[in-house]
């Protein structure tokens, strides 16, 4: 056995405090959670789980435990006037995290209401420590706090009942989850637990119009950062999954990031020559692949019939061809719908590389759509599939799910990460105006969160509906900044010429112009448009 | 043979508490006091009932051991150590020191000591007394 040098006493160092080590985590396991914990719960912690009856205390305690136990640790739950413990396990039986195999002697469910009926929080405080010790728990679960509480005869006592909990937990390397139902906030703020704790997790089942949406919200953590705010879960046969909020998730982008050099086509040759500069410019002729910058993303604008989901079926259907890997992210048509949509167009191949993986849709109707869980259902694709070019129809979609006030905010988080991701973007906005002398954004300001912005607009011009397609902005480029006619055919799509000689085209009325110079100007622009017949 | 006696000089209740219950709990003779002085009068109080053990009279070594806090009320756990080990009747006896802060790891004139950084399993702290005792004497 090893034994300390007496005469060297300054070299007796056990466990030495304040050096800077790794924090010991439990992570709880729970999809979302443990990134908002930044890493999990700090390990011999004591956390309060609040929230209403229902909220998901129960099975948010007992997912802990069952994955805690999946990683080799011990559990003791303890119970107090709490459902029985057969009653309880006979409703977690539904949920995937629920391993009946794994109830062995890594888990023990006790009722402590026999030591703390007879000897209140004194006999209360013994049991746990006692069970702590025999069974070596690396987790504790206490429910409920609240009948504990109840019966202790002063705030005192049970100040002390934590304070004692405490030290038992810390020297046994113990870490505790306090079930409590959630009471008056501002009462709730001057009780002993929610000072004494180390962490709070508040569980909250709210309505948002007349929608019910779970939250989480951590009000307290020590020793450990954590992503602040209100940030969603669900509950089903997975148990619980949280979603972080994207915003806080996303502040930061992934990686740093800089402008591409390289181009991505809609396979539509003179707007992708419209994406690099004037007609007749260099940039034109000595690019070799024009098109939008690879890591931008494009609102691409316009009105219903205009041709936005054609032209994102278009750009799919470019990459899919070069081999790049494509996601149609709808709100709108289903698969089934789209393919025949882009067969329609003369996209032949389109069906082939859907069976294929090349192009792949997610399609999700935008009813109960909480913003954080679409956000993650993209992302996680874009991900695992090296997705290279999106489309979204349309970012309607978000701003119709929970919690629409956030939508300026959610897209300059996914934007960002998108561009991090070297994907290029195309989001289709509804414009909802069909003649009109403005132009209402649905989103607002649009400098942060659109690198580009392509008009679509129905223009009358003698009694007949022309399509109008014009780029408004594109960052880091320059642009043919002429309207032109967007084509429909059954063959495909087509850009045409500059419709030069109309005035106030995009208010949806056209008229001839009258001014001298901008004839000549149009006179030009119909040359070079010659050179693309 | 006697159990080791440990002297518990701790100012915080419950962790005080926590040490009694679990040094007993593991067959330890266990005695507390809650600040530096106190300390001093338990352990004069210790010495004079082991010498007079058939042990002590035959020469043997004070089956004693102190784990003690650093900062305390009334008399801190330096200036406790300090009187210690200028007392020639309780030369040799092991301690302990159990603290959060780190410069008082090696502070040489508090003689033979073993330094065990707070927070700590109470595995550790086993571990550390029944090396620390089985030291002593050395």
């Amino acid at each position: 056995m090893e034994k300390y040098n007496w005469e060297t006493p300054e070299k007796n160092l056990i466990n030495e405090p304040h050096k800077k080590l790794p924090i010991s985590r439990l992570a709880t396991g729970i999809s979302g959670l443990d990134t908002i914990l930044q890493g999990g719960l700090v390990q011999s912690g004591i956390y309060l789980i609040m929230g209403a009856p229902g909220a998901g205390k129960t099975i948010m305690a007992n997912q802990v435990c069952f994955n805690h136990l999946a990683k080799g640790g011990r559990v003791v739950y303890v119970t107090l006037l709490a459902e029985t413990h057969s009653r309880m396990l006979r409703n977690l039986q539904t949920l995937d995290f629920f391993d009946p195999s794994s109830i062995t002697e890594d888990i023990t469910y006790i009722s402590a209401y026999g030591d703390f009926k007879k000897d209140g929080l004194h006999g209360l405080i013994e049991l746990l420590r006692k069970e702590i010790r025999q069974h070596k728990a690396s987790l504790l679960v206490l429910d409920s706090l609240m009948t504990a509480q109840a019966v202790s005869d002063a705030e005192v006592d049970f100040k002390s009942f934590i304070d004692q909990l405490h030290v038992y937990t810390e020297v046994n390397g113990c870490t505790t989850l306090l079930l409590s139902p959630r009471t008056n906030q501002g009462v709730l703020a001057y009780r002993p637990e929610y000072t004494m704790v180390d962490g709070i997790i508040e569980l909250d089942d709210a309505l948002e119009d007349e929608r019910a949406v779970r939250q989480l919200f951590i009000s307290k953590l020590r020793g450990s950062g954590y992503l602040r705010g209100r940030h969603p879960f669900t509950i089903s046969s997975e148990g619980i999954v949280v979603y972080p909020r994207t915003e806080a998730l996303l502040a930061q982008p992934s990686k740093i990031y800089t402008e591409s050099t390289e181009r991505r086509d809609f396979g539509i040759e003179r707007l992708d020559q419209m994406l690099v500069g004037p007609p007749g410019s260099s940039a034109q002729t000595l690019l070799p692949e024009p098109g939008l910058v690879a890591n931008s993303v494009t609102m691409l604008l316009g009105v219903p019939g205009g041709g936005k989901t054609i032209l994102g079926l278009s750009f799919l259907a470019a990459g899919a061809a070069r081999g790049q890997k494509g996601l149609l992210f709808s709100f709108n048509e289903t698969p089934l719908q789209v393919v025949a949509l882009a067969k329609g167009l003369g996209l032949d191949k389109f069906g082939e590389w859907v069976a294929q993986g090349l192009i792949q849709i997610i399609w999700q109707p935008p009813l109960e759509e909480i913003l954080d869980v679409l956000a993650e259902r993209l992302l996680n694709r874009v991900r695992e599939q090296q997705i290279q070019r999106l489309v979204i129809d349309s970012s309607e979609g978000f701003s119709q799910s929970i919690h629409p006030e956030r939508i300026t905010r959610f897209f300059t988080a996914i934007n960002s990460e998108l561009r991090a991701l070297n994907v290029t973007t195309i989001s289709l906005v509804d414009l909802r105006e069909l003649f009109s002398s403005s132009i209402q954004l649905p989103i607002s300001p649009v400098s942060n969160i659109f690198d580009n912005i392509i008009l679509l607009r129905h223009v009358e011009v003698q009694s007949q509906l022309h399509r109008l397609i014009s780029i408004i902005k594109e960052r880091g480029s320059a642009f043919d900044p002429s309207l032109r006619e967007l084509l429909i055919e059954a063959g495909g799509v087509r850009v045409g010429n500059s419709l030069g000689l109309l005035e106030g085209a995009l208010t949806g009325v056209g008229r001839a112009s009258s001014n001298p110079a901008q004839a000549t100007i149009n006179q030009e622009l119909s040359k070079t448009d010659q050179s693309f017949e | 043979m006697e159990p080791l006696t440990v002297l518990i000089v701790e100012d915080e209740p419950s962790i005080n508490e926590m040490l009694q219950t679990l040094l007993g709990e593991e067959g330890y003779k266990v005695v507390a006091a809650a600040n530096g002085q106190e300390g001093l009068e338990r352990l004069a109080e210790l010495v004079a009932a082991e010498n007079k053990t058939d042990a002590a009279k035959n020469g043997g070594s004070l089956n004693l051991l102190i784990l003690t806090d650093v900062m305390m009320p009334v008399m801190d756990g330096r200036q406790m150590l300090k009187k210690i080990r200028s007392t020639p009747a309780y030369e040799g006896i092991p301690v302990i020191i159990m603290s959060a802060v780190s410069s008082f790891a090696s502070i040489s004139e508090l003689g033979r000591h073993v330094f065990l950084g707070k927070p700590f399993e109470i595995d550790i702290l086993l571990k550390t007394i029944h090396q620390a005792s089985a030291g002593f004497g050395d």
